[in-house]
């Protein structure tokens, strides 16, 4: 095959597979079922394999720019003293990075959307919806319900809700997961070396991330090891040294607090803070609790590997992917509620 | 100057040896507490004694020996006391309480109508539950005691509880039936 024939098979093939990721992303944001994702991967599969861009003629392209970059550079050193050719040197050589910065993005595109898929698996995997904004709960309600979302004097708001549902041996529940996203303002004075006094404001940017259900069995309740500004009510102590380091708990009544924490539970909340960071419960007065938590990776799924191997991707998302943090989250709050349900 | 010096140094010994000691006889409340808690956890088993008996009465479950089991267990729960820190007692009512869930356990087997009986059911979720809470009240009980043993062991604590404190490490519970089926043993 020719130079000239294998750009031109090259070129094809990048428009092809582009064209195929550009619809495997769109749809992938549609995806009802595991079936309908396997499709996706079938369409995928029909393209030449292993899966990948032909970058070959970009790395041609770049190390001749390169190459006439330095032509130039030395032409005006040794030979002729021409004021432009450095000039055209330096053009080329930037030049020569576009190529390569084309290939680079396409990588990078490239895996994320293997693991876009993957994470649409995970999803899919654990009865796990991803809600457009659309169809999200009331979450202006949320946050006049709950003191855990008092924070940040700048912006609050919500990135992401997703809808579950847990079936337990005893109770099944519906549920929201969501990530929240609040900016902290400040203004910072500061002087300089001159005596100078210069103001500035400054953002910091946090993320709090959670669940949200319904739990009829404690109300007006806050376990707290992250507080809020609008943290308030009754104290109360368990009888644990460990768990009155990690937490501290506000009730409207201290009764309902020494009601609901009985051994078992504050047992289970420890072990929780164990895995969750800034781990935070708080049982409104109508019935919802809102656990919330700084872990970031709750909801994480990483592949095994990229779309490059895409039989043992395929192979991968056959397979059941578990969340075990989601799931070990979501049965400790399963424990909770069934040492506070009544049996008779 | 350095007379000021000494004294701030004894005003700040002073306050030093006051916090150990404060620490340490919080730690011994928190112990004496968690123990409580463990005899309290036992005691509510006392509320599912009554409708136990009715229902073994209403099948007529006679040859189990469970009459005598869950009377050997009221009596064992009635000499608990929470002002006494009495490890020994509390496995025994733990014994007589494994006892019985075997003893229910047999009895289900031999009588389907019992199996059937949601009283029956509801019964022993509860009383599973409870089972629970005590082995994590004993968790809580064994924590706290842990915290104070460090809490009069550690140097400079043990000058202090020594000297001024003088009180004595605190056995954790162990439950030797448990422990049994390991080879590794704590000395």
């Amino acid at each position: 095959m020719s130079a000239d024939q294998h750009n031109k098979s090259a070129y094809q093939h990048n428009k092809t597979m582009a064209a195929t990721l550009a619809l495997v992303k769109r749809q992938n944001q549609q995806l009802q079922s595991k079936t309908e994702l396997l499709q996706l991967l079938d369409k995928l599969a029909a393209l030449p394999q292993p899966l990948a861009y032909r970058h070959l003629p970009l790395w041609f392209l770049s190390a001749g720019l390169i190459a006439a970059a330095l032509a130039c550079i030395w032409l005006y050193h040794y030979l002729v003293e021409l004021s432009w050719l450095p000039a055209i040197g330096w053009g080329l050589l930037g030049l020569s990075l576009l190529p390569l910065i084309l290939i680079g993005w396409r990588h990078a595109s490239f895996k994320k959307l293997g693991r876009e898929l993957y994470w649409q698996n995970a999803l899919l995997d654990n009865q796990l919806q991803l809600l457009p904004p659309s169809r999200w709960p009331d979450s202006r309600s949320w946050q006049q319900q709950f003191a855990e979302f008092d924070r940040g004097n700048h912006k609050r708001e919500f990135k992401q809700i997703i809808a579950g549902h847990y079936a337990g041996a005893e109770h099944q529940f519906d549920y929201h997961y969501w990530h929240f996203h609040y900016v902290d303002r400040r203004t910072v004075t500061s002087t300089n070396s001159k005596g100078q006094i210069r103001t500035r404001t400054q953002y910091t940017h946090y993320d709090r991330y959670g669940l949200m259900l319904p739990f009829k069995y404690v109300q007006s309740l806050f376990i707290c090891a992250f507080a809020p500004a609008g943290f308030n009510g009754e104290k109360y102590q368990s009888d644990s040294g460990r768990f009155n380091k990690i937490f501290k708990v506000r009730a409207k009544a201290q009764m309902q607090a020494a009601r609901f924490l009985k051994p078992a539970v504050v047992v289970a909340l420890e072990d929780l803070a164990g895995q969750l960071r800034q781990l935070n419960l708080e049982f409104s007065a109508d019935g919802v609790l809102c656990v919330s938590f700084a872990d970031a990776d709750v909801l994480d799924a990483k592949p095994p590997c990229g779309l490059e191997q895409l039989s043992r991707f395929r192979q991968s998302i056959e397979q059941t992917t578990a969340l075990p943090k989601l799931q070990q989250t979501l049965a400790s709050i399963h424990q909770l509620m069934r040492h506070s349900d009544s049996n008779f | 100057m350095a007379t000021a010096i000494i004294i701030g140094a004894v005003i700040l010994l002073a306050l030093f040896i006051v916090v150990i000691y404060n620490g340490i006889i919080t730690r011994m409340n928190a112990v004496e507490r968690g123990w409580a808690n463990v005899i309290t956890q036992e005691r509510q088993k006392n509320k599912m004694i009554p409708p136990l008996e009715q229902l073994v009465a209403q099948f007529q479950v006679h040859e189990t020996g469970l009459q005598t089991q869950i009377a050997e267990l009221r009596s064992g729960i009635a000499k608990l006391h929470s002002d006494n820190i009495d490890a020994s007692q509390l496995q025994q009512v733990e014994s007589k309480t494994k006892d019985l869930m075997q003893g229910l356990n047999i009895a289900v087997e031999a009588y389907p109508d019992l199996k059937a009986s949601e009283v029956f059911n509801n019964l022993m979720r509860e009383i599973a539950e409870q089972q629970e809470n005590i082995g994590a009240a004993i968790r809580i009980f064994n924590q706290n005691v842990e915290d104070f043993n460090n809490g009069i062991q550690v140097f400079p604590n043990s000058l202090v509880n020594a000297s001024l404190n003088k009180k004595s490490r605190v056995t954790p519970f162990h439950d030797s039936e448990a422990e049994a089926g390991f080879e590794y043993k704590l000395k």
